[in-house]
């Protein structure tokens, strides 16, 4: 509970900062609008506040705390502004007006977030977070400062949601690292809401936030610590502003949206996927506009220079520690990083065909696509787009943006969690087109949206049943993880027997967020040394020399001969076997020093 | 004229949602039972 107050004045504050940067360069948002994007903002600001402290090696809970407070006290008035408008906007809301269909769609929209929420206050699972989304931020936090760590392959990306996540584990824990993506989520529902209630009515908002929060993948993500929408909050604003641009054409408006896009940037590389369409559409906006080529040529800058200028700061990092700003991706274009067949195992079939497939192969073979789904509720009413007004002009800047997105996602890495910064403007029209049929009085098709809706509930409710029992009492957090988290009682085993003179060093498990021991990853220092075993020694040699004892824990790695010869007549300290999803997985711990 | 279309539209689109959620059965959740309840709905690895 103590979790979910601090997400709420960390939103409040991050809402206060937003509203003073915003400003009122955006002319014309709805009270609604102007928060998600002032709250957008300020994580933005926050973030970017945390980089800073942690660059200077002030990394410290007095620090950010008395930090925070001053925020506060600067920013009372916009944020007691921001409060006033939740409350009038609450007592404004007319039951009376809000038709059955639309009390059960936010019913279960409703369900959702709490179920998600139940999801995100248990302790943290999940691959990436463990690896790296929550690790990283563990060790910055150990060390008080944020710097490249050593053999990682991570540390360097654009981190701005990981800088969240230090702020979360600094103030709290893991648990409220975790709600920052919870609250990315909830943002980005509102967002959609938002755009959709300006395009085609409050009906049609109601609907579209509806599809794309019950979409799987989205409400469940939101209970992982993962980035995912956090991108795709970004993104979605980016274009949500580009969009009013293109009806009023003030210059605020286009910079603020560029200013979305480069807080994306700072998200993930892969954010570069949605620049591209972005700068399509604006050079097409301004080619068909009627100012002079100096002010097509300000105009372009002024959307590019906020994108490019403060997410360059991740890249230039990357660049100043490794000589590649996208390390360890295009090793043969910049000095630094390795081979990677990024999005090379992705996706059902590949090719023309396969493009021409994505609506039925992202539903039918979603394994395919990393596991996580955008749900049958997409195919079923997918339909629904012939109904959409494309003579609308704003409908037709969101095909095209959805279109030119899918192409370059489908040819770079057909990973459905990389599709997310498009899901909100698929549903939003489907829920256009789905509106148009409703309100001719379809009383089936309802019924069955309902269904397909309390479907997807289900599986919501379903996916969260551990969190459920956990939070309930019914298990302890020990039972939750050594449940849900497959590393959790080898790295129990490890706590409890190697202390601070030790080293683990991991092969073929990259889940350290657990290990409290210092951890070296063997996959990386080989990749790193080209698999040279010379220079793989002479790494382990140096790294080895501070601690007393060094063990190397083996889990899903065929040893290789440098291995075999250092575990070679050795009897594992550690041994545990288990099967998860089907497959059989076994770790052993060695004694190597 | 137009109640007869909308009709037909209706149907129609019932008929493909209801023909989605089967095919969906069949291709993805009754293989992901056999398997493992908790892969059905594409647990994050």
């Amino acid at each position: 509970m103590i979790n979910v107050l601090y997400i709420l004045l960390l939103t409040l504050i991050s809402c206060g900062l937003g509203k003073r940067l915003l400003g009122k360069h955006v002319q014309g948002l709805s009270p609604a609008e102007g928060s998600v994007f002032s709250i957008g903002l300020g994580l933005g600001a926050l973030a970017f506040i945390m980089l800073a402290l942690g660059v200077a090696g002030l990394l410290h809970f007095s620090l950010v705390i008395s930090l925070l407070l001053i925020l506060c006290v600067c920013f009372y008035r916009d944020i007691g502004e921001f409060v006033r408008e939740l409350i009038s906007g609450v007592r404004r809301v007319d039951h009376k007006k809000i038709s059955l269909f639309e009390k059960i769609l936010l019913i279960i929209l409703f369900s959702a977030f709490f179920f998600s929420l139940i999801g995100a206050l248990a302790p943290p699972t999940g691959n990436d977070a463990l690896a790296y989304h929550l690790q990283h931020p563990r060790i910055f936090l150990e060390n008080h400062t944020i710097a490249h760590i050593p053999y990682t392959r991570e540390s360097l990306w654009p981190y701005l949601t990981e800088m969240l996540f230090t702020l979360g584990m600094l103030l709290r824990g893991p648990v409220l690292a975790k709600l920052f993506h919870y609250l990315f989520g909830l943002l980005s529902t509102l967002a959609v809401f938002c755009l959709a209630r300006r395009c085609a009515g409050k009906k049609t908002g109601i609907l579209a936030s509806v599809l794309f929060y019950l979409s799987p993948g989205i409400f469940m993500q939101a209970s992982y610590a993962y980035v995912d929408l956090v991108l795709c909050f970004y993104v979605f604003c980016s274009v949500y502003l580009f969009f009013l641009w293109a009806a009023d054409k003030k210059n605020g408006t286009l910079v603020f949206s560029g200013i979305f896009m480069g807080l994306a940037l700072s998200v993930k590389v892969l954010a570069g996927m949605a620049l591209i369409p972005m700068l399509i559409l604006l050079l097409w906006e301004l080619s068909r506009g009627r100012q002079r080529s100096g002010e097509k040529r300000s105009s372009f800058l002024m959307f590019l220079m906020p994108a490019v200028l403060p997410s360059s700061v991740w890249y230039a990092r990357s660049f100043l520690v490794t000589g590649n700003p996208v390390y360890p991706f295009m090793h043969n274009i910049f000095s630094g990083g390795w081979e990677s067949n990024l999005g090379a195992d992705m996706g059902h079939i590949k090719g023309f065909i396969g493009f021409l497939r994505l609506p039925w192969d992202l539903v039918m073979h979603a394994k395919d696509f990393g596991g996580e789904q955008i749900g049958f509720l997409f195919l079923s009413l997918l339909p629904c787009l012939v109904f959409v007004d494309w003579k609308n002009k704003i409908n037709r800047r969101m095909g095209v943006f959805i279109l030119l997105y899918t192409v370059i996602w489908f040819a770079v890495d057909p990973n459905i969690r990389f599709l997310f910064p498009v899901f909100p403007i698929i549903f939003l029209l489907i829920a256009c087109g789905l509106n148009k049929l409703i309100s001719r009085g379809f009383v089936f098709l309802r019924a069955v949206v309902i269904a397909g809706l309390l479907f997807n509930l289900a599986l919501a409710f379903y996916y969260n049943v551990p969190a459920v029992k956990l939070l309930s009492g019914n298990i302890s957090e020990e039972e939750y993880l050594s449940q849900n988290e497959r590393t959790y009682n080898t790295a129990e085993w490890v706590n409890d027997n190697l202390g601070n003179d030790s080293l683990l060093i991991v092969a073929g498990e990259p889940r350290l967020l657990y290990f409290k021991a210092q951890t070296l990853e063997y996959t990386i220092v080989n990749r790193v040394c080209e698999g040279d075993e010379g220079r793989i020694d002479a790494v382990f040699r140096q790294e080895m020399v501070p601690y007393k004892n060094v063990y190397i824990l083996i889990s899903g790695y065929k040893p290789d001969q440098y291995i075999n010869n250092r575990i070679k007549k050795k009897e594992p300290v550690f041994t545990t076997s288990f099967t998860e999803d089907g497959r059989h997985i076994h770790y052993s711990i060695f004694r190597l020093k | 004229m137009r109640v007869n279309r909308d009709m037909f539209i209706e149907t129609l689109f019932v008929t493909w949602f209801i023909f989605v959620f089967t095919a969906y059965a069949v291709f993805y959740i009754i293989p992901g039972l056999s398997e493992n309840l908790s892969k059905i709905f594409g647990i994050i690895k």
